[in-house]
């Protein structure tokens, strides 16, 4: 199906130039991706709750501001008002009267919100399954997964269902679907979108962004989200003076075909001028462990509120999970963010003067649904640990990172993270830009 | 450090304290989750920490 016969595969540029030459409306608009919807979500599960009549009366009239009439999910992590908040959970529900934040200034900015989409439970998962409302299916092969938790706004994005998607991310939730479904997704700098409304789950690292099939997509919902008048991004290619980091920690220790596509990749910014060199961390070797600690605990928590009263409709791996985190004692918890101080140390040294590190999104393609283990550089090892492998070492510095397509194995996308300082997004973003125009990942298969 | 036949005692300890009601199946898969976090943080003892405050300390005002 090409972009120009169905309107819902349009990017989000495309179908505001339609708008504004009057060749399209945003009825007409959100009437293509409700029938999208209609006819796809029944195999993807990408949607928990969809506002057809909602969405249809907001498209009649629309808000106007930069995103004028575009059809966009929310996370069903994230508050809409008038709609369920099921954060995936079983039974576990709120019906929020206002928007959070992060929806109000998308809607403030005309945006059309479809429903709320699918998320592994309370976002504690990278997978994109949930055994309560069933698992979400990857577009570019539906017998695969499409990652977490923020599985719902990517599916949809990636298979038309949406024309972006709001995400959060915490150790790696909107950079794994966005990796495993070929999307552009931004994990901003912490604290630089709002978080209220938000159903938590760890506080030292939850952020909320966007998932897009465009750079320049996800370089304009960003600046809606941030509060910011959208500015375009300057047109591509050259990267003169830009000075690139290989993570090479993270790179070897992905399967082979995802450090060959980054290496390439580099060698493609460098013929557009930019510098890269190899940095290592070897701190990164103790990621893991730091970001299980500290999540276990902050999750607990989070979950405290209503755990006692509800902990019988966890799913048995979620709820074990927020048991040992109440029961870890604080020294525990207080030497992980310790090393925590370390390690971001060590990968500022890295940065040093660079303006962006390179690291794979994920280690490997999107696996078969029912996998439990992987197998990467030869070791068997769980599917959650590979997912997060190169995804959480990231989120313990808060620093922004934005996450782009980097390669396709047998028609299935692969992902590489563009890692800044604080608040360097738009740098980031740049870079990326130059990126797309050299590698296009193309449409899903469905 | 305490595998998980060790971590079952402690397990049901600090569970009575925090409210926790665990069925014996349980108890033995939160020890095993809590020795494996327990394992990790001894590694990360390791590392250099004297003096080192914990991230999400108090705001850098410079």
């Amino acid at each position: 199906v090409s972009a120009t016969s169905d309107p819902a595969l349009l990017t989000i540029a495309q179908a505001l130039d339609e708008m504004r030459a009057r060749r399209l409306s945003a009825l007409e608009l959100t009437e293509a991706v409700l029938n999208r919807i209609e006819r796809l979500n029944p195999t993807l599960n990408a949607y928990l709750h969809v506002d057809h009549e909602g969405a249809l009366n907001a498209a009649r009239t629309p808000h106007p501001g930069p995103l004028s009439g575009i059809p966009i999910c929310i996370k069903d992590l994230v508050d809409v008002a008038a709609m369920p908040t099921t954060a995936g959970g079983k039974d576990w529900r709120r019906d929020p009267h206002e928007d959070a934040a992060s929806v109000a200034k998308l809607r403030g900015a005309g945006a059309i919100i479809l429903g709320k989409a699918h998320t592994n439970e309370f976002a504690y998962g990278i997978d994109g399954r949930n055994e309560h409302w069933g698992n979400c299916r990857n577009p570019h092969d539906v017998t695969r997964i499409c990652g977490g938790s923020s599985s719902g706004s990517a599916v949809a994005t990636a298979a038309g269902l949406a024309l972006a998607g709001l995400g959060t991310d915490t150790a790696g939730s909107i950079r794994a679907p966005a990796s495993l479904c070929g999307l552009v997704g931004v994990r901003p700098t912490l604290g630089l979108v709002s978080r209220d409304g938000v159903v938590p789950l760890a506080w030292s690292y939850d952020a909320v962004g966007p998932l897009a099939r465009t750079v320049k997509d996800a370089a304009l919902v960003l600046d809606v989200l941030a509060g910011r008048q959208p500015t375009p991004l300057p047109p591509p290619p050259r990267l003169d003076g830009v000075r690139l980091g290989l993570l090479e920690d993270l790179i070897e220790a992905a399967e082979p075909y995802v450090e060959s596509a980054i290496r390439e990749m580099a060698a493609s910014l460098q013929s557009l001028g930019a510098h890269v060199v190899s940095v290592r961390a070897g701190l990164l070797r103790h990621a893991g462990a730091i970001h299980q600690i500290v999540q276990h605990v902050e999750a607990a928590q989070a979950h405290r509120p209503w755990f006692d009263a509800q902990r019988e409709r966890y799913s048995d791996a979620v709820r074990r999970r927020l048991e040992v985190g109440r029961l870890l004692p604080a020294s525990a918890y207080l030497t992980a963010q310790q090393a925590r101080t370390l390690l971001v140390g060590e990968l500022t040294r890295a940065m040093g003067p660079l303006d962006a590190l390179l690291a794979p999104s994920t280690p490997m393609v999107a696996p078969l649904q029912e996998v439990e283990e992987v197998t990467v550089r030869g070791a068997r090892i769980p599917l959650r640990a590979a997912l997060l492998s190169c995804l959480a070492p990231i989120s313990q510095a808060g620093w922004p990172v934005v996450a782009v397509p980097v390669g396709r194995l047998l028609g299935l996308p692969f992902g590489v993270q563009i890692i800044g300082r604080p608040r360097s997004e738009r740098g980031l973003l740049e870079i990326a830009a130059a990126w797309e125009h050299l590698f296009a990942i193309g449409p899903a298969a469905l | 450090m305490p595998g998980v036949e060790d971590a079952l005692e402690l397990t049901a300890s600090l569970a009575r304290a925090n409210g926790l009601e665990l069925s014996r199946e349980r108890l033995r898969a939160v020890a095993q989750g809590l020795a494996d976090l327990l394992e990790m943080a001894a590694g990360l003892e390791e590392l250099p920490l004297e003096g080192v405050e914990p991230a999400g300390g108090p705001p850098r005002w410079e």
